[in-house]
């Protein structure tokens, strides 16, 4: 933890600090999640050949940790031109590795907010059903936090069924928390039915002394 | 300073000597005072000493302020370069925030529909992010009025957003709020109101966020900003029996249960007492906000 704490404010300041700290770092500690997921805010700001050439030294899920800290920190800092250059250069890291947040994924939540047509678009155009599951994800998972109906209507076209459920549950639980005669309506519809099971409805419901349509 | 009267011929040097100096802080503020002097003396030459520095920082610090005392004089000529600069996308996207962040505010409307002509959207996004940064500090009360008929969801929302944390702005906060009340996207209206307006509100003038609450009491779309603003009191309310009052001035309800709730909750999370936070959340009927304050309350109640 002290060791990310000084990434984290040593990265605001000088990024190839950072960089040249990283590299004197020994292989079974390079791979750390949580450094290489905060300089990712020092390595943005490098051109993108230099953080290659360090990456090229990180096993996969290091790369797949500083792909997902770079795309983090896209609205923030560096530049998108710059940051896909890395992306583009460290491709193992866009490859999925289980512990880290796929790009597409991390690319769906942020521009959930930012660009919401663009990554409908991308969704729509996105042939490999694996990446348009993370994308749609990643977007569902945000949009739902602050429009819980429309979260729920994207949430429906996710395939994999236990994202689905967990996004489902947690959009659901926002929208009691924000407008509960609404949700209560929807747990008790059909749109409910088909994207929670029955167990799960029922005991939200029952937290209100209502029950569930089987 | 011996920076400030240097000739041109000096400043290389002196920028070495800055570049190798061990403390960031030291390395920062010279490099912006070499830099207003090497414009001073030849803007085009201060670019060109630009490109010799490798730290994306200082170089950013250095351009800033080259962009800063140009744009003084020749802000469209300072834009023009900006905007021609292919070698370095990420030096290219810092000029471009500190040139919003230091003018957008003289046409806010024209660099807003400048910005929503930017293809890649992190860009598009920072440039509004300034473009509202600039706008709701000069001008809050045109920047509110403004965004609430603005048809740009990111503008709209940043702008609300910077707006509502300006303490001497001169808006009405309740007043704004009503006029939030009324935006036509639900979600975006209680967001807006429970993530920031009412925080911002309640940490200003807690009483008067809490007697506007209660006279909106009756509109659905409060239940949220209700459970933000229980959180708020919750932690700053010196007794539990105040609270109490507080709560029983809403209705029974998702309002009052929400209020409660969070009230209780906070003041658990808060190293309160566990008796007193579950005393609170007795005013709470049932709901997930209480199922939710409860695992909290009950998780502090184990601690030593």
């Amino acid at each position: 933890m002290a060791l990310n704490r000084l990434i984290s404010e040593w990265s605001r300041y000088d990024s190839e600090g950072v960089l040249l700290f990283l590299e004197t770092l020994p292989e079974d500690r390079i791979n750390n999640v949580l450094s290489l997921s905060t300089a990712a805010f020092a390595l943005a700001q490098l051109p993108a050949e230099r953080v290659a050439t360090f990456a090229s030294r990180l096993d996969t899920a290091g790369c797949a940790y500083l792909a997902e800290g770079l795309v983090a920190v896209a609205d923030q800092a560096g530049s998108w031109r710059n940051t896909a250059a890395i992306l583009a250069a460290i491709n193992d890291g866009t490859k999925p590795h289980q512990g880290a947040i796929s790009v597409e994924w991390k690319l769906g939540m942020q521009l959930a907010d930012i660009d919401p047509q663009a990554i409908e678009s991308q969704i729509a155009a996105e042939t490999d059903p694996a990446k348009r599951d993370a994308i749609l994800g990643g977007y569902a998972w945000i949009t739902g936090m602050g429009d819980s109906p429309r979260g729920l209507e994207l949430d429906a076209q996710i395939q994999n069924r236990g994202i689905r459920e967990e996004h489902a549950l947690s959009h659901v639980q926002n929208w009691l928390e924000s407008d509960r005669g609404a949700a209560l309506a929807w747990l008790q519809g059909a749109a409910a039915t088909q994207l929670m099971d029955h167990e799960m409805r029922a005991e939200l419901l029952k937290t209100y002394g209502l029950e569930a349509a089987p | 300073m011996v920076i400030e009267k240097a000739d041109i011929g000096e400043l290389p040097g002196l920028l070495q000597v800055i570049l190798g100096s061990r403390y960031p802080d030291v390395r920062r503020r010279a490099v912006e005072v070499l830099f207003m002097r090497w414009t001073e003396l030849d803007r085009d030459d201060a670019l060109a000493a630009v490109k010799t520095i490798t730290s994306p920082q200082l170089k950013a610090t250095a351009l800033s302020r080259i962009l800063y005392e140009w744009a003084k004089t020749d802000a469209a000529a300072a834009w023009n370069w900006v905007t021609a600069m292919e070698d370095d996308p990420v030096l290219q996207e810092t000029a471009i925030e500190s040139l919003l962040a230091n003018g957008a505010e003289k046409d806010p409307l024209g660099y807003a529909s400048w910005a929503a002509q930017i293809e890649d959207p992190f860009l598009r996004y920072k440039a509004l992010d300034q473009i509202a940064s600039a706008w709701g500090r000069a001008d809050p009360k045109g920047a509110f009025t403004a965004a609430l008929e603005m048809n740009d969801p990111v503008l709209r929302k940043r702008l609300l957003v910077t707006v509502c944390y300006q303490d001497k702005s001169g808006i009405d906060r309740a007043q704004a709020m009503d006029l939030i009340l009324q935006m036509p996207n639900k979600a975006e209206r209680i967001e807006l109101m429970s993530d920031n307006w009412i925080r911002a509100f309640a940490s200003d003038k807690p009483d008067e966020a809490l007697r506007w609450l209660v006279s909106h009491a009756d509109n659905p779309d409060l239940q949220k900003v209700g459970g933000t603003l229980g959180g708020i009191l919750g932690e700053q309310v010196k007794t539990v029996g105040e609270l109490r009052a507080m709560a029983l001035q809403m209705p029974a309800g998702p309002l009052r249960d929400a209020f409660s709730a969070q009230a209780a909750w906070m003041r658990a999370a808060s190293g309160g007492s566990v008796q007193e936070a579950r005393e609170l959340l007795t005013l709470c009927g049932p709901c997930i906000e209480r199922e939710f304050a409860l695992g909290v309350i009950e998780e502090s109640a184990t601690k030593p």
